[in-house]
């Protein structure tokens, strides 16, 4: 009887073990108290860009960061409506890339890819539509990329390899070969000023009494409930709603209440 | 009294167990997790939303925010091509081919993964900067003093080193798109001699 006491807390404890195991995995990527987004939250206020200094000894926001890359960041928050970046991308190499807080890249674009000279893209959060109020011909709004992102805060990340000397961030002063001189596109490549990162819905006009409810559900015309306390005339509101990625990209125009109500099929046709 | 030792026995060992091989297996993984190819090791899924637990843990204690594997590859190697541990107080080799892939830089930190002060500001280099032989293939000198050709300066202090090679933009992807380095592509690293 003696005997079979340890055997059976030998295969308590391993199971425990396994059990520990399991729980500590999972629940660490939540408790890590200094993880990249938390270093970053630390750094400035969210809907903003902030460009980072090249990265030297003693003056980096991660732990191995690329030396070689310029980097800036724009933590976003959707909890106020959709967050709009736009940046010119004057390189192939350049990155843009947006994270969960847990560091999940759950987009990501190269400057290769883009295949133009400045990238517009709109974060939504998974409830939200996009209005472009901008924009006047339906056209333009091909230009806009529009990411669905499963989170509420997070992180997007614009990374510049850099083409010519990782070291080019030393002081001019010394004098170097001609390699350490930034060329004119380097030069630009390290130039963050017009990467914006903002948030969008202030900006949009919205027409009274139509609620944000309302225009929410826009999107699935099944579940509509606007009622309009007053008409909107002359109202015009296009959406591009849904992410590029899945190619499922629509554009509705709407030029009076009474095409607005139905939000009929007719009007939301395929881009 | 016996029984209530061994229940809190079996707990301790339990705890110890079960953290033990979760820290192990998220700091350094494990077959499941990474690929091993001599001394570089690389996490599989890193960045990807649809990693799996070890990855998404290794993640977020690292304190990185790792571009997802489709897009960029991380191989980070703490030890030479032999096996023994990276230090400054060695001089070491660092030879390699080209590889395919739209950027790349091999960088050198410490076992903290902060860059290393130098007189040169030099911590890494890259596929753009890089000073090649005639067939392509190249040489970086790892040491803490002067060398020729392509010199990474690795500091003085006699400390653990890390090196990390990025990849940008893999050309060759697997069925995942996740990018494909080809084993022997990898630099080779070799310690030449030690003060």
């Amino acid at each position: 009887m003696r005997v079979r006491i340890p055997g059976l807390y030998i295969v308590l404890g391993l199971v425990l073990a396994g059990l520990i195991h399991i729980i500590a995995v999972l629940m660490l990527p939540m408790l890590a108290p200094k993880n990249a987004h938390a270093r970053l939250a630390a750094l400035g206020p969210a809907n903003n860009m902030i460009e980072l200094p090249a990265v030297a000894p003693g003056r980096q926001v991660m732990p191995m960061m690329a030396p070689d890359v310029r980097y800036a960041f724009c933590r976003f928050d959707l909890a106020n409506g959709p967050v709009r970046l736009k940046a010119a991308v004057p390189d192939d190499l350049w990155l843009i890339a947006l994270y969960t807080p847990e560091g999940d890249n759950f987009y990501s674009v190269a400057g290769a890819d883009m295949k133009r000279a400045e990238i517009d893209l709109v974060i939504t959060g998974a409830d939200q539509t996009v209005e472009e109020a901008g924009a006047d011909a339906p056209e333009s709004s091909d230009e806009v990329v529009v990411v669905n992102s499963p989170v509420t805060e997070g992180v997007a990340w614009i990374g510049a390899p850099l083409v010519g000397p990782s070291r080019s961030h030393a002081p001019s002063r010394r004098s170097r070969p001609p390699p350490a001189v930034p060329t004119p596109k380097q030069a630009e490549a390290y130039d963050f000023l017009r990467a914006l990162c903002m948030r969008r819905l202030d900006d949009v006009p919205l027409c009274r009494g139509l609620s944000l409810e309302a225009r929410r559900s826009i999107r699935t015309p099944g579940k509509m409930m606007i009622s309009p306390s007053e008409p909107c005339t002359g109202l015009s509101i296009r959406l591009a709603a849904s992410s590029r990625r899945r190619n499922s990209r629509m554009t509705a125009i709407t030029k009076s209440p009474s095409s607005l109500l139905p939000f009929a099929r007719p009007i939301l046709r395929r881009g | 009294m016996r029984d209530l030792a061994y229940f809190i026995g079996t707990f301790a060992v339990a705890l110890l167990l079960g953290i033990g091989s979760a820290w192990y297996m998220i700091e350094y993984g494990s077959p499941l997790t990474t690929t091993k190819v001599g001394p570089w090791a690389s996490w599989d899924s890193e960045g990807k939303p649809d990693a799996d637990p070890y990855t998404r843990a290794h993640v977020a204690r690292s304190g990185r925010l790792p571009l997802s594997s489709t897009v960029a590859r991380y191989f980070v190697a703490r030890t030479d091509s032999n096996g023994h541990a990276l230090s400054s107080s060695c001089e070491y080799t660092i030879e390699g081919s080209p590889l395919n892939a739209r950027w790349w830089s091999i960088a050198v930190y410490d076992e903290y993964g902060g860059l290393i002060d130098n007189p040169t500001s030099r911590y890494s280099f890259n596929s753009e900067e890089l000073l090649r032989h005639s067939d392509g293939t190249f040489r970086i000198n790892l040491a803490s003093t002067a060398r020729p050709e392509n010199w990474l300066p690795s500091g003085t202090d006699g400390q653990t080193l890390i090196l990390m090679l990025r990849i940008y933009s893999p050309r060759e992807t697997d069925s995942l798109g996740i990018g494909l380095i080809p084993r022997e592509r990898l630099p080779k690293i070799e310690r030449k001699s030690c003060e």
